[in-house]
């Protein structure tokens, strides 16, 4: 009797002793991270690695610093140690490479110069605890011309539910003047079919010359153009803006008299040019089609950046072809934070590598 | 005259016992019960079910019945405290509680707690006590939490024969809580343990042994809602590593956890001489915790983590018939392993493994008929290998524990009594104190009085703890009324 007790007893302990999940034979903060960096353009014929580069390396998944490592002459560089997470590689450098002619033929004593960025969101770590990849970089100086290089969405610092000083910074990085007559600026919900206000520049589309950006300078464009640090200390200073948005509808709508005015061109919109605290699709487009009923024409689009404040997105509220990737993930509401381009200008159709979170906001000039 | 004296002991140690009986009951079961200095019935010696929590020895160990009832209250002033500690805390509780030997066979052990526990000013943590939580949910604001909740604890111990007992333990509490500024984190917690056991007492009546299992499942779920920039949602990974939850309108964490375990008692009455009585416990018990967080919908998991207990006690109890002075030895060996691995990953972010030794002695000594003095004092030495991988830190010390208390009780007439009592502890502190180590002095000032209805009590307690560096101390007042029959 007692041994068979003893046969039912022993194995429901042993059994009882197992009940968990088996701990891991991995440990955190093993895992190697190799990543070669090139830069490769089939139109100019460079494939190149490149030698000397500072990589960074980063991940929102904790609280940690950035990684930092320089590539060897092969131009690879190798991580250890790390954490396992996720890592997004930054690679923002100005080197210098012989000039390739039209004939493939390198010219070492001509060298050209440029400001290359990473193309690469995220690397996850393989099971065997060591991952390459390579890090494709490109030119960040191919698409000049008229750019939004900074939004300012998030509305300041307050427990008022405030965000009237909204404003959008257009820079001109190309080396001619460019003319704002006619143009549209466009808040876009979801695709380029969804228009949610558009407000537009004065002034005849695409021949207008009245209202000049010179190679190189910023122009603000105010939701109001007023001293809001009047109201929030935490606000901004928007009375010096280029241009104001203004709709004649609203006529609570503040005008200063020194600020140029957009107006509202979609009928039925009677509210101002106000942003989402999150996410949105910002435009400008030459305005050649000023009919948004039917939605945007892709082919007028000058520039378009989406901008989410959430990680981890699958879909795209505009087409990649305009705008691969999101600026200011991470950004919040009532933060006082905007989104800038990391270089005036600095353009390669993915905003999660054009732009960067900065607080303050900076209008009418670079941080 | 004489019996009517000691029943009145025993009566004034039911009261005491049974405020200390509150650590079992703590809203989320213990891994393991604490041996206390006193066990429930405030008698200077630890039964059976107290050693073992075998609710198949309840009966043995408690053969009177009862009907208790108590309102309690009490304050702490944390002005030296953790990282993530409230400033102030309030407890209010009341309990009611009864014990009935229904008839020969079978003894029912029914008993319901309220508490009110309100956190003041407590920083950024939304757990109640995040110094035991690998994965745990922070914000970045100061406020203050409330939580309201129910347990109910039963217990059923039936004789199958004269000899074999079978007994039935069941703990069941909800408990929700709300923080008053933003995030304001609301938290609804279910706690449920189930331990069955068999005993077996030999026919000399000296020797029992018993056998012993648990079963543990509790869900918490924490509901966090965005609103302003200084309140976002963070997860705390070990005491070093966080990660900002993505902004939404409402962030979740769930806790899943589960546990079991089993436990083997042995007991001899007059081992070797006559009065002594010799107990031996192992037990082994185990729980782990699944924590996923982030979206209402489909959250993702943050982390998992096992904490295995094994714990062999061995008791040595010297308490004649009739003698004026009893003696206890105890010797308690625990080993406590922890792991805890990525939610994402297949890695370890932190183990600890600890092994705790304490020694404990106890004496009684009655001087005369209205004076009876308890004194004791308990040594251990902790052996702490705490390690995070994720961010590299590791806390590998020993830290020793020392305490000692003396308990006077005089009996004043037939029906009042006052008793005394004062304790000390010095303890090493653990590497998230900002001191080395903490210097407890205690004392409680009581009374008891038989009214026409039952029997009254009051006890009043005060503690200061002192902290080697900085030299700041920390208050606790707690006040207790008490009514039994």
């Amino acid at each position: 009797m007692v041994k068979k007790g003893l046969f039912f007893i022993i194995p429901s302990l042993l059994f009882l002793s197992n009940c968990f999940n088996q701990k891991p034979t991995q440990y955190d903060s093993t895992y190697a991270l190799k990543l070669i960096l090139v830069y490769q353009d089939s139109t100019l014929g460079y494939n190149k690695r490149l030698a000397n580069i500072e990589v960074q390396i980063h991940t929102d998944e904790y609280n940690l610093q950035n990684f930092s490592a320089t590539t060897d002459d092969s131009g690879e560089v190798i991580f250890e140690d790390l954490p396992w997470a996720a890592f997004d590689p930054q690679v923002k450098a100005k080197v210098l490479l012989p000039f390739i002619d039209s004939l493939g033929v390198e010219w070492p004593d001509s060298v050209v110069s440029l400001t290359l960025n990473d193309t690469t969101l995220a690397i996850t770590p393989s099971e065997s605890g060591l991952t390459t990849d390579t890090i494709y970089t490109i030119s960040a100086t191919l698409m000049p011309g008229l750019k939004i290089n900074e939004i300012y969405y998030t509305g300041p610092e307050n427990r008022n539910f405030w965000f009237y000083d909204q404003f959008i910074e257009l820079y001109n990085s190309s080396d001619e003047v460019k003319y704002l007559d006619g143009m549209v600026v466009c808040r876009i919900y979801h695709m380029l079919t969804s228009v949610t206000y558009a407000f537009r520049f004065p002034g005849e589309p695409l021949v207008g010359t009245q209202y000049p950006v010179q190679p190189g300078e910023f122009v603000v464009l105010a939701q109001d153009a007023y001293n809001h640090t009047l109201l929030y200390s935490t606000s901004i200073d928007l009375s010096g803006a280029d241009w104001e948005f203004v709709n004649a509808f609203d006529y609570g709508d503040y005008d200063n008299p020194n600020a140029l005015n957009l107006y509202n061109i979609m009928t039925g919109k009677t509210v101002d040019f106000m942003i989402n605290l999150s996410g949105n699709v910002i435009a400008i487009a030459d305005g050649s089609d000023s009919v948004m009923t039917d939605g945007l024409d892709i082919g007028t689009v000058i520039d378009c950046v989406e901008y989410s404040s959430l990680a981890k997105r699958t879909t795209k509220d505009i087409d990649k072809i305009l705008d691969a990737g999101w600026a200011g993930i991470g950004n919040q509401k009532y933060s006082g934070q905007s989104v800038e381009r990391i270089l005036p200008g600095f353009d390669t159709n993915n905003s999660f590598n054009d732009f960067v979170i900065i607080k303050p906001p900076t209008p009418g000039y670079q941080h | 005259m004489k019996s009517g004296f000691i029943k009145k002991w025993n009566y004034a140690g039911i009261v005491l016992g049974l405020l200390l009986a509150n650590s079992l009951w703590a809203f989320d079961n213990p891994i393991v019960r604490e041996i206390q200095p006193r066990n429930r019935f405030n008698q200077y010696y630890n039964s059976l079910y107290d050693l073992s929590g075998n609710p198949a020895f309840y009966k043995i160990s408690y053969p009177d019945n009862l009907d208790f009832n108590l309102v309690q209250t009490t304050n702490d002033n944390n002005s030296f405290r953790r990282q993530y500690d409230p400033r102030r805390q309030e407890n209010y509780e009341l309990q009611i509680h009864s014990i009935k030997h229904l008839n020969e066979r079978a003894t029912l052990v029914s008993a319901i707690r309220y508490n009110r526990l309100i956190q003041h000013d407590i920083p950024r943590s939304l757990e109640k006590n995040i110094y035991e939580e690998y994965f745990s949910y922070l914000d970045t604001t100061t406020g203050t939490t409330v939580y309201d909740g129910p347990q109910i604890n039963f217990i059923y111990d039936y004789a199958l024969i004269s000899r074999l007992h079978l007994g039935i333990e069941v703990n069941y509490g909800v408990e929700q809580s709300l923080k008053d500024v933003y995030t304001q984190c609301e938290i609804i917690a279910r706690n449920t343990e189930l331990r069955p056991g068999l005993s077996y007492i030999s026919g000399d009546r000296k020797t029992l042994i018993g056998i012993s299992g648990n079963f543990y499942d509790a869900q918490r779920k924490y509901e966090a809602v965005k609103y302003l920039q200084d309140a976002f949602v963070r997860t705390l990974f070990g005491y070093h590593l966080f990660m900002d939850e993505t902004p939404k309108s409402t962030n979740r964490k769930n806790d899943d956890r589960e546990g079991r375990g089993f436990a083997l008692q042995f007991c001899r009455q007059d081992f070797v001489i006559p009065g002594l009585k010799l107990t031996l416990t192992g037990e082994y018990n185990g729980r782990s915790d699944d924590v996923t967080a982030g979206s209402v919908s489909t959250p993702t998991a943050r982390g998992y983590w096992v904490r295995e207990v094994r714990r062999g006690i061995f008791d040595l109890n010297y308490s004649p018939e009739k003698a004026k002075n009893s003696l206890e030895l105890t010797y308690e060996i625990r080993q406590t392993d922890d792991w805890a691995k990525s939610g994402e990953y297949n890695v370890v972010m932190l183990d600890n493994a600890e092994r705790l030794n304490v020694l404990s002695i106890r004496w009684q000594s009655r001087f005369f008929k209205r004076l009876i003095t308890n004194t004791g004092a308990s040594f251990a030495v902790n052996s702490c290998d705490y390690q995070e991988y994720t961010i590299p830190f590791r806390y590998n010390e020993n830290d020793n524990h020392f305490s000692a208390f003396l308990d006077v009780k005089y009996a004043v007439n037939q029906i009042l009594s006052v008793y005394l009592r004062g304790d000390i502890a010095k303890n090493d502190l653990y590497f998230y104190w900002d001191a080395d180590r903490a210097t407890r002095r205690g004392s409680a000032i009581g009374l008891e009085r038989l009214t026409t209805l039952g029997r009254l009590g009051a006890e009043l307690e005060y503690c200061r703890t002192a902290f080697d560096e900085p030299h700041q101390y920390d208050e606790s007042f707690g006040l207790k009324i008490l009514y039994w029959k």
